[in-house]
C-alpha cells in the first residue's frame, strides 16, 4: 500500500489541477474576508468571522467533484491502472489508496482555505463568537463530510473508465443533489402561519394570519429534516451558514455516507472488467 | 518442458458474446510465442485475464505454476511485464518520471537503474520531453521499458508494432530479440503482421473463434512448409505430362501456372518440357510462408 500512496502523492504534487484548486481555495478564503471587511466599513454592518469560517463546506464539494474526478480518471485515460494490477497489486488496495489521496488532498485544500480566514480574517473581522467546543465539532464535521465527498467522487471515477462522463456525472449529482437539500431547506423554514389579505366591506384591505398548508407537520418535520442532515450537500449548507443543530449526528451521517459508498465502489471495482 | 504460461479451458463471456471458448495454450521458458489470430479471434482477451485485468468467466490458467485462484498468482504476476494495447504512461510526464513512477509502484529502492533502461529501448535522449509530444513508436518503447521496470522474466506484448513506421517496426523487433536473446526473457506477443513475427518467433499460437487451433514450434513450422518452384508455361498438359513422367507431386494454379513441390533440377525440367515444344515464361523458388499457413489452418477467406 505505501509504494501506491508514494506513487499517488509523487503525483499529486506534480497536478496541476489540484495546485489550482488550492490557489482557487486560498483566493475565495481572502475574498471572502476582504468582502466582509468592506462591508463592515462602508455600509456599517456588524460582520464576524463565524459568517465567512466554515464556507468551505459548500466549495469543498465542487472542487473534490472535479479534482478527484479529473486525478483518478486520468488512470483510465492513459490506461496506467493496468500498471498497478498488472505488477500484482490488488483492486481494494489499488481503489483505497486513491480514496486515501482524495482525502489528503480534500484536507489540503481545506487549510488551503482555513489558514487565510484565520490569518486575514482575525486581525479584519475579529475572533469566532462562537464556543470553541462547538467550532471543534464543526470542523470535525466539515472534514468528515470531505471524507464523504472524496468517497462519493472516488466511487464514480473508480467505477467508470470514461474521464469526461465521470465529471460530468460528479458534476449533475452535485447540482442535483444541492437542488434537494434547498428544496428541503424551503420546506423546513417555512412558516407556521402565513398573512392571508382580503378585501374590508369598506373597500380597504384587511390582513390576518392563518395556518400555511405547506407547513410540515411533526412527523413529516423528522423525516425532511433526516434528510437535510443526512444529504452531504445539506450538511454542506448548515455547516456553511452556521446553522446546523445536530451538531453530533451529521459526523455519523457522513462516516455512514462514505462507509456505504465505499463498500459499493469497491464492490464493483473488484468484478469490474479493466481494459 | 518447463512452461512460463499454461492456459487450460479459458471462457470469457461478455453478456452473451463468447469471447474465448476453451482455450488452451502453452507458453515455453525461454520462447518468444507468437500469437496469431485474426481480429476478435480473443487475443486481447487472453492477455487481459493473464494481467490480471478481467477474470475468466470459467477456466483457468498457470503462471510460473501458481493457479489463478490462489492469492500467490499477484505475487507471480510481479514477474511479468506488460503492454497491452496502447501503452500505459502517464501523457503529461517525461519518459524519465513515468519510469519512476513504476519504480515507485514497485517499491524499487532507488531510480539507479532508470538511465540503463531509457537506453535500453533507446529513450536515453529525451530529457524533459513529455510523453504527449512522443511519436507512436516512442511511447510503445516507452510502455516496454515500464513493462521491464520490474526486471520481469516474462514480458507480454500485446500488438506492439500496431501504427508503426518501418524503422519503428525493425527497433521494435531488434529490442525484442535483444530481450530475448541477452536478458533471457520469455515473450508472448500477438501481432497482425505476420512476416514480422515469422522474424522473430520461436513458437506460435494460432487462436480463431477463441480456441487455440493449433501451436507449433517455429522448426516445426519450417519443416511443414514446403518449399516449391511456381513455373508459368505455354503448355499445361506437356507440364502435366513431364511431371508425371518425373514423378514430381505439383498443383496447378491456373492454365499456364503451376507449383511444382520436391527437388527439382532445373535443366533436366527445361530440356524436358523443350522437347514437349513447351516454352517456359518464368520460374520461382517459393517458400510456403507464415501467412499462407495461417490461412490454410483457420480455413481461408471464409475467416476474413
Amino acid at each position: 500500500m505505501n509504494r501506491l500512496l508514494a506513487s499517488n502523492f509523487s503525483r499529486l504534487k506534480k497536478n496541476r489541477i489540484f495546485w489550482a484548486a488550492c490557489v482557487c481555495m486560498f483566493a475565495f478564503g481572502v475574498a471572502l474576508v476582504v468582502n466582509k471587511y468592506l462591508d463592515q466599513v462602508m455600509y456599517h454592518s456588524v460582520e464576524i468571522l463565524d459568517n465567512v469560517f466554515f464556507v468551505y463546506a459548500i466549495a469543498i464539494g465542487l472542487v473534490i467533484a472535479v479534482f478527484g474526478s479529473r486525478f483518478l480518471g486520468t488512470e483510465y485515460r492513459d490506461g496506467t491502472i493496468r500498471n498497478k494490477l498488472i505488477v500484482g497489486h490488488t483492486r481494494s488496495r489499488i481503489y483505497f489508496v486513491n480514496l486515501i489521496t482524495n482525502i489528503a488532498a480534500a484536507f489540503v485544500l481545506c487549510l488551503c482555505f482555513l489558514v487565510p480566514v484565520l490569518v486575514i480574517g482575525i486581525p479584519l473581522l475579529g475572533t469566532l463568537t462562537v464556543r470553541m467546543d462547538i467550532i471543534l465539532w464543526m470542523l470535525l464535521g466539515t472534514f468528515l463530510l470531505a471524507v464523504a465527498f472524496c468517497s462519493i467522487f472516488t466511487m464514480f471515477s473508480m467505477v467508470c473508465s470514461n474521464e469526461s462522463a465521470v465529471v460530468a456525472a460528479s458534476m449533475l449529482f452535485l447540482f442535483a443533489f444541492f437542488i434537494v437539500a434547498v428544496v428541503v431547506n424551503a420546506k423546513l423554514e417555512a412558516p407556521e402561519f402565513v398573512p392571508y389579505y382580503s378585501l374590508s366591506e369598506s373597500g380597504g384591505m384587511e390582513s390576518h394570519m392563518e395556518p400555511n398548508p405547506k407547513y410540515l407537520t411533526e412527523s413529516e418535520r423528522v423525516y425532511y429534516q433526516f434528510i437535510y442532515d443526512f444529504l452531504p450537500t445539506g450538511q454542506a449548507i448548515q455547516y456553511a451558514s452556521m446553522s446546523a443543530i445536530h451538531l453530533w449526528q451529521m459526523p455519523l451521517y457522513s462516516l455512514l455516507v462514505s462507509i456505504g459508498t465505499t463498500a459499493a465502489g469497491v464492490t464493483i471495482f473488484r468484478h469490474k472488467d479493466i481494459k | 518442458m518447463e512452461y512460463v504460461l499454461k492456459t487450460n479451458a479459458l471462457r470469457k463471456e461478455y453478456g452473451k458474446y463468447k469471447v474465448l471458448n476453451g482455450l488452451s495454450m502453452s507458453v515455453p521458458k525461454g520462447a518468444i510465442y507468437g500469437f496469431i489470430g485474426k481480429n476478435g479471434a480473443g487475443k486481447t482477451t487472453v492477455i487481459r485475464l493473464i494481467c490480471g485485468l478481467q477474470e475468466p468467466t470459467e477456466g483457468e490458467y498457470v503462471l510460473y505454476g501458481i493457479d489463478n485462484q490462489q492469492k500467490e498468482i499477484e505475487k507471480s504476476r510481479r514477474r511479468m511485464g506488460a503492454v497491452v494495447e496502447t501503452p500505459s504512461i502517464y501523457l503529461d510526464m517525461t519518459a524519465g518520471d513515468n519510469l519512476k513512477e513504476q519504480y515507485r509502484i514497485l517499491g524499487l529502492p532507488s531510480f539507479d537503474g532508470i538511465d540503463g533502461l531509457l537506453n535500453l529501448v533507446g529513450l536515453g535522449d529525451t530529457g524533459k520531453k513529455k510523453a504527449r509530444n512522443f511519436s507512436l513508436g516512442m511511447r510503445q518503447r516507452l510502455g516496454i521499458a515500464i513493462a521491464l521496470a520490474g526486471d520481469p522474466d516474462f514480458l507480454v506484448l500485446d500488438e506492439p508494432m500496431n501504427g508503426l513506421d518501418p524503422q519503428g517496426i525493425v527497433e521494435i523487433r531488434e529490442l525484442i530479440l535483444k530481450l530475448n536473446h541477452e536478458h533471457n526473457i520469455t515473450v508472448l506477443i500477438s501481432s497482425h503482421i505476420l512476416d514480422e513475427l515469422s522474424k522473430l518467433a520461436t513458437h506460435f499460437g494460432f487462436i480463431d473463434q477463441g480456441r487455440i487451433v493449433k501451436e507449433i514450434s517455429a522448426a516445426e513450422l519450417e519443416a511443414s512448409c514446403r518449399k516449391c518452384i511456381r513455373v508459368t508455361v505455354s503448355d499445361m498438359g506437356a507440364l502435366c505430362r513431364t511431371l508425371d513422367g518425373k514423378g514430381l507431386s505439383y498443383t496447378v494454379i491456373s492454365d499456364s501456372q503451376a507449383d511444382i513441390f520436391g527437388s527439382v533440377t532445373v535443366t533436366e525440367l527445361t530440356l524436358a518440357l523443350h522437347q514437349e515444344n513447351c516454352q517456359i515464361s518464368s520460374m520461382q523458388e517459393r517458400d510456403e510462408s507464415l501467412e499462407n499457413y495461417y490461412i490454410n489452418l483457420v480455413g481461408g477467406e471464409k475467416h476474413e
